[in-house]
């Protein structure tokens, strides 16, 4: 079987160490016409995002199958999915780097990352529900909103720190995400704020 | 498990901020000292070095590996520390913050291919308690406990940074001098890296293990090369007691004295015999069996002993070379303790410093038996260290005095001297050493 248009797009990455200049140029190496590319993808950035949602949902598959995952509080959950992402990356490393080095950037960030954002948010905002209702983590109305926006900035900050990690094995994004997960989780756990709200409240009341 | 991890600082900048505050703190007590000391003449010093123990303590335990590390090996210093530093710092040694669960499974897929649960029959996710620079899980496989050692990630990294935060604040809590502090951080950095190689102390840990397994109530553990990586240990479970709370146990003198005993034989054995030793001799490190035997935990340490030091510092130790005055200026000076341009004044005031400490560290070799629990003895040796620490010749040297090997000797003897006194032992103390 002929490799499809995103494998020959891929290796043209690896090979090159970057892009090809146009999807005309693309194609017509590959001996097909550009409108077969606009098919299936409407642009290398739409391209890269896709192959870039594919990792971090084969990532989540893997994580939900996994019955040490199942068992973990919100907090452990959170990193598990940090750490098996970038392990998952790391295969990918090359890929990533040029990507990240060749590909477009808009207002809220690399282009490629544009898939895996709406992904990671629903899987984000499940946990966060979860664990809600377990009560390890504040329930605080419309700030239960902010959250999944916030913990994906922090994902692509973590994903930023890790293309430039020059330590060995990766220690630094490690020690990254273990200060990281537990600082955030700190502040959205039950904690001093919500208290303190609870006195402010019932202050005003009695008045 | 959210309140152990809520206190750690996350960045260097707020570590430094740590320091900073604690700096302040202890700036503090001063102010509260002297103000006692207006109105009530009898507040001691002692008061104060308690406070200000209590507030570098507090700092220090929210610190993690290197800086951790370096609160147990100030604990083990008695002799420099005032006793009231050494009791705060003597609780660092059981204290530091979790690893999360996603990151256990991640190094151990990471180093050996295969989740904990996978190679295991059973897991612990949770701690069982932390060392310096990692924590230890209990598993089991094959009906056997096992303990497995996990290092905190970028633990190697952070050492020299975590050393540098803690040198100004040590230069000012124990009054060094920059160049004394030099050789001391420069032995501490070159150990600390080491400890952050699990391999190579996986490698000693057997060496000497098999080396001392004939040596009566020691025990080792069996260790596990297969299930074991750069940061990760797998060792035998032990069952047995801290120091302190096999003490609360009041066990026999018969007991201790035998305990104590297979401590010395360990460590002088290893001196003479193997010429490098378990260097870490602070109390952390072992298990006490109530049955009478010991465990020896953590061979991160190690340090050998070069040839040359080794016949020079036990030359020092001869009885009879105090009759012989040239013999004595030899090895002085090449244990780097007086030096050739010194004026006689001086090789005279050093000579006696030493003389008087090597007086003290021979006292247990000049009988058959030497019972460990005589206070006399310990308050002796700490008011020496006192003295020498407000001796202003001591601090005002031109040159450094003294070289690290013999840093790192002295330690262990005085380590393993302070743990036998706590033991309250009595022990033979001719066994192994050179004769004379």
């Amino acid at each position: 079987m002929e490799p499809s248009i995103k494998e020959q797009y891929l290796n043209f990455l690896l090979e090159h160490g970057k892009r090809p200049a146009s999807v005309f140029k693309f194609m017509k190496n590959l001996g097909q016409q550009e409108a077969d590319f606009y098919k299936e993808y409407n642009s290398f950035d739409a391209l890269e995002a896709v192959v870039f949602k594919g990792y971090f949902e084969e990532v989540m598959t893997d994580l939900k199958a996994d019955e040490t995952y199942q068992s973990y509080p919100s907090r452990q959950k959170l990193a598990a999915i940090y750490y098996t992402w970038f392990e998952k990356l790391k295969l990918q490393r090359s890929l990533v780097s040029i990507m990240d080095n060749s590909g477009n950037r808009g207002m809220w960030g690399p282009a490629y990352l544009e898939g895996t954002e709406e992904s990671f948010k629903n899987e984000v905002n499940a946990i966060l529900i979860d664990g809600i209702d377990a009560g390890d983590i504040a329930d605080r109305w419309f700030v239960n909103q902010l959250y999944p926006g916030i913990l994906w900035n922090q994902a692509k900050f973590l994903l930023g720190l890790w293309i430039y990690d020059n330590s060995k094995d990766f220690s630094a994004t490690d020690a990254s995400i273990e200060k990281l997960v537990r600082f955030t989780f700190d502040l959205i756990e039950p904690n001093l704020i919500d208290s303190g709200w609870d006195l402010l409240v019932y202050t005003f009341k009695r008045k | 498990m959210a309140e152990e991890q809520s206190k750690i600082p996350t960045s260097k900048i707020e570590r430094t901020g740590k320091f900073v505050r604690t700096g302040l703190k202890v700036g503090g007590n001063y102010v509260k000292h002297f103000a006692k000391k207006l109105v009530n003449k009898e507040v001691s010093q002692e008061e104060l070095d308690e406070a200000n123990a209590k507030d570098i303590y507090n700092t220090l335990s929210e610190l993690k590996g290197s800086a951790l590390k370096v609160a147990q090996m100030l604990s083990m210093d008695r002799g420099i520390l005032p006793a009231a530093f050494s009791d705060q710092f003597a609780q660092a040694q059981h204290k530091a913050p979790p690893l999360s669960g996603p990151l256990i499974v991640k190094t151990f897929k990471q180093y050996l291919a295969k989740s904990p649960q996978e190679i295991f029959d059973e897991f612990d996710m949770k701690a069982a308690h932390a060392a310096s620079i990692g924590q230890v899980h209990k598993a089991k496989k094959d009906g056997k406990d096992l303990a497995i050692k996990i290092q905190y990630p970028g633990v190697g990294d952070s050492v020299i940074s975590d050393l540098n935060l803690v040198r100004p604040v040590a230069r000012r809590m124990f009054g060094w001098k920059d160049r004394d502090m030099e050789i001391y951080f420069e032995e501490v950095k070159a150990r600390l890296v080491e400890e952050t190689d699990y391999k190579l102390e996986l490698r000693r840990s057997m060496e000497i293990s098999e080396a001392c397994k004939d040596l009566p109530n020691l025990v080792f553990s069996n260790y596990y090369p297969e299930y074991s990586a750069e940061r990760i240990i797998t060792m035998d479970w032990v069952d047995g007691l801290h120091l302190e709370d096999f003490l609360a146990t009041n066990p026999s003198q018969e007991i201790r004295n035998q305990i104590g005993q297979a401590l010395w034989d360990f460590y002088n054995f290893q001196i003479h015999k193997l010429r490098k030793m378990h260097a870490d001799a602070h109390p952390g490190n072992y298990l006490f069996i109530p049955e009478g035997s010991v465990a020896i935990l953590d061979f991160g340490c190690v340090k050998e002993i070069p040839e040359k030091f080794y016949d020079n510092y036990f030359q020092l130790l001869k009885p009879q070379i105090l009759n012989n005055p040239e013999e004595l200026e030899r090895s002085l000076l090449a244990a780097q303790i007086i030096m050739e341009d010194d004026s006689p004044a001086e090789k005279e005031l050093y000579t006696n410093i030493v003389l008087e400490a090597l007086e003290m560290v021979l006292t247990p070799f000049h009988q058959e038996r030497f019972d460990f629990s005589d206070e006399k003895y310990f308050d002796r040796i700490y008011e020496y260290g006192e003295r020498m620490g407000r001796n202003p010749a001591m601090r005002n040297s031109r040159v450094p005095r003294g070289d690290a090997d013999g840093m790192y000797l002295n330690r262990t003897y005085f380590g393993l001297f302070s743990i036998l006194n706590q033991l309250g032992a009595e022990v033979e103390t001719r066994k192994y050493m050179p004769a004379y």
